[in-house]
């Protein structure tokens, strides 16, 4: 890129008047490479542009960067340099550049590295894909490009587009009907949105299902979950009740995020926006109910029937749906179950120590199996395997 | 930039660093806004840019080297986030073809260095005469300033002034001169 960078020079001294001869002919012979040279050459000379570059750079506030960076590389000395830390770092910096490829193969250069290699050839990270199944029980395959022609149920006309279903209830269609219901069931590796016929939107993650009704005419508006869903809630007076397990989330108008998969031992609600109730409905016991503000998370451990909230940074657990990868000082047990349900794999714990391991860290849903296997393995003992088909965690 | 910048920040000159960070912030980004049309995204991936510099300024010998790895970094940032956007939402990748190629990214550089170099100085006039100084490079005369910002026409005269004495010894003769008719006239 030298190059780049001299012929720069060139332009900009003789937009200044300071281009010696020398300068000048080197100039002059790059002018005529290309009539695209030419071009470039007058738009930065002509103030217009120049002016409008000003603008451009006024879109960016550096004394704002320049704090953020300052404080990002040089105000941190006082963090003791413990695992997790040393994750998040390692994740939220060389990831990237790992995922970028080139700048940091000494990372990869352990022992690990081909078998490694080998195991994205088996295993990749999930796409959009899911299945419908209307009111009458026939399934409809939705992949990536999703339905080809709308569909009717009920009053309801069903669309499709970009990994969206769209859900519209057809006007004049006042008369109270018999609710209908469709689900929407997502494998693992898949994910897949949703748009209620109320506005509502719901982005289902992997491994889920979603039972819901194809229009809303009763004074609540039920929906039936398992697995992980993200909800954007459309006010209104009917009450939106989300039923998970023995958990039911009672909302007006809110976003929120539902964990609440089989092979797990709780039900998470996460709140990003909005007020909503959560109330255990366990017949056995009494979990009680509880109000969650922004920013709280409620957890139902099954197996206790115990219900409570704790502060969290709700993004980090909606992120998913704008394909990160987030994980919260959670378990390497927790962490390869989670990974599993997006890169639909099977794993095994040879070393059951290490499911105790604590990780937090930030990683895109696109990235490559190798990579964040890497990256688990750089900050602690354990190591992995991929063996009949199956990741061993030594 | 003087060359010997590098030494210092080899050494761990935190000033040093941040002579890089001031030069080059806003042609990084306008180079990135380019790709991306999205400022907080493009503002993370600078930063991460100038980040991981900083944690491998080690491996670096010449300035030369260093403005390279910077805009390649964005460069590749970028490339990756759009990448990352299409495999979401099912774009061609017809676009990505055309950024990806050589002599796409070699003009982007080209152009981005050459605003940077010109307009250094400039970008680091107070906001009110920077203002003026853009509807005057615009074109516009005293009193169409004056209109434009809601501020008397004294006031942008007075304004004018303080930009041409901060830019002119910054500036070349020909830009000066340059600079005076278009502020003066």
């Amino acid at each position: 890129m030298d190059k780049e960078l001299h012929i720069a020079e060139l332009i900009a001294r003789k937009h200044r008047g300071e281009l010696d001869p020398e300068g000048q002919r080197e100039l002059d012979l790059w002018l005529k490479e290309d009539p695209a040279h030419r071009e470039l050459f007058e738009r930065t000379g002509d103030p217009r542009h120049q002016r409008e570059k000003l603008s451009t750079y006024a879109l960016f506030d550096q004394d704002k960067a320049a704090s953020r960076l300052e404080e990002e590389l040089f105000a941190k000395k006082t963090v003791r340099l413990n695992t997790q830390t040393l994750l998040r770092y390692a994740a939220t910096i060389l990831l990237p550049m790992l995922i970028l490829g080139g700048a940091a193969w000494w990372i990869l250069g352990n022992a690990n590295r081909d078998l490694m290699a080998e195991i994205d050839t088996h295993i990749s990270p999930g796409t959009g894909e899911a299945v419908l199944v209307l009111s009458d029980g026939s399934r409809i395959e939705l992949d990536t490009l999703s339905l080809t022609e709308e569909l009717v149920e009920s009053d309801a006309v069903i669309r499709g587009a970009d990994r969206t279903l769209l859900y519209q209830t057809e006007a004049g269609s006042e008369s109270k009907k018999e609710m209908v219901y469709n689900e929407l069931i997502t494998p693992k590796g898949g994910s897949y949105q949703l748009a209620l016929a109320d506005g509502s939107r719901v982005w289902l993650n992997a491994g889920s299902s979603l039972r819901f009704p194809v229009s809303f005419h009763d004074s609540v508006r039920r929906i039936f979950l398992e697995g992980e869903a993200y909800f954007e809630v459309n006010p209104s007076t009917q009450a939106f009740i989300v039923h998970s397990g023995d958990l039911e989330i009672r909302v007006l108008g809110t976003s929120f995020n539902v964990s609440s998969y089989l092979d797990d031992a709780f039900i998470q609600t996460t709140l990003v926006e909005g007020k909503v109730l959560v109330r255990g409905t366990s017949e056995e016991g009494n979990p009680g109910q509880l109000i969650l503000a922004p920013n709280e998370q409620a957890v139902l451990q099954l197996e206790t029937g115990q219900l409570s909230s704790t502060q969290v940074d709700a993004s980090g657990y909606a992120s998913w749906k704008d394909g990160k990868l987030e994980f919260h000082h959670e378990s390497l047990d927790q962490v390869m179950k989670r990974l599993s349900r997006w890169y639909d794999f099977e794993y095994h714990f040879e070393n059951e120590a290490a499911r105790q391991l604590s990780f937090s860290a930030r990683l895109e849903r696109s990235a490559r199996i190798s990579d964040i296997l890497d990256m688990l393995a750089l900050t602690t003992d354990v190591r992995f395997e991929y063996r009949d088909e199956k990741i061993v965690v030594y | 930039m003087h060359k010997n910048i590098i030494k210092h920040i080899k050494r761990g000159d935190k000033k040093a660093f941040q002579e890089v960070f001031d030069a080059y912030f806003h042609a990084l980004s306008a180079f990135g806004y380019k790709y991306v049309p999205d400022p907080p995204a493009v503002e993370d991936m600078v930063q991460e840019s100038f980040i991981s510099f900083w944690e491998k300024r080690q491996d670096f010998d010449h300035l030369s080297a260093l403005k390279s790895y910077l805009y390649t970094s964005v460069r590749n940032r970028c490339l990756n986030h759009i990448k990352h956007l299409a495999v979401e939402k099912k774009h061609e990748p017809a676009l990505l073809y055309e950024l990806e190629s050589q002599q796409h990214v070699s003009r982007h550089v080209i152009e981005e260095e050459t605003y940077r170099l010109l307009l250094t100085e400039i970008r680091k006039l107070p906001d009110a005469s920077q203002e003026i100084m853009i509807l005057a490079l615009n074109g516009l005369k005293n009193p169409e300033i004056a209109e434009e910002l809601g501020i008397s026409v004294n006031t942008v005269k007075t304004q004018k002034k303080i930009a041409y004495a901060k830019l002119k010894d910054k500036l070349g003769p020909r830009m000066g001169i340059l600079l005076f008719l278009i502020l003066f006239s």
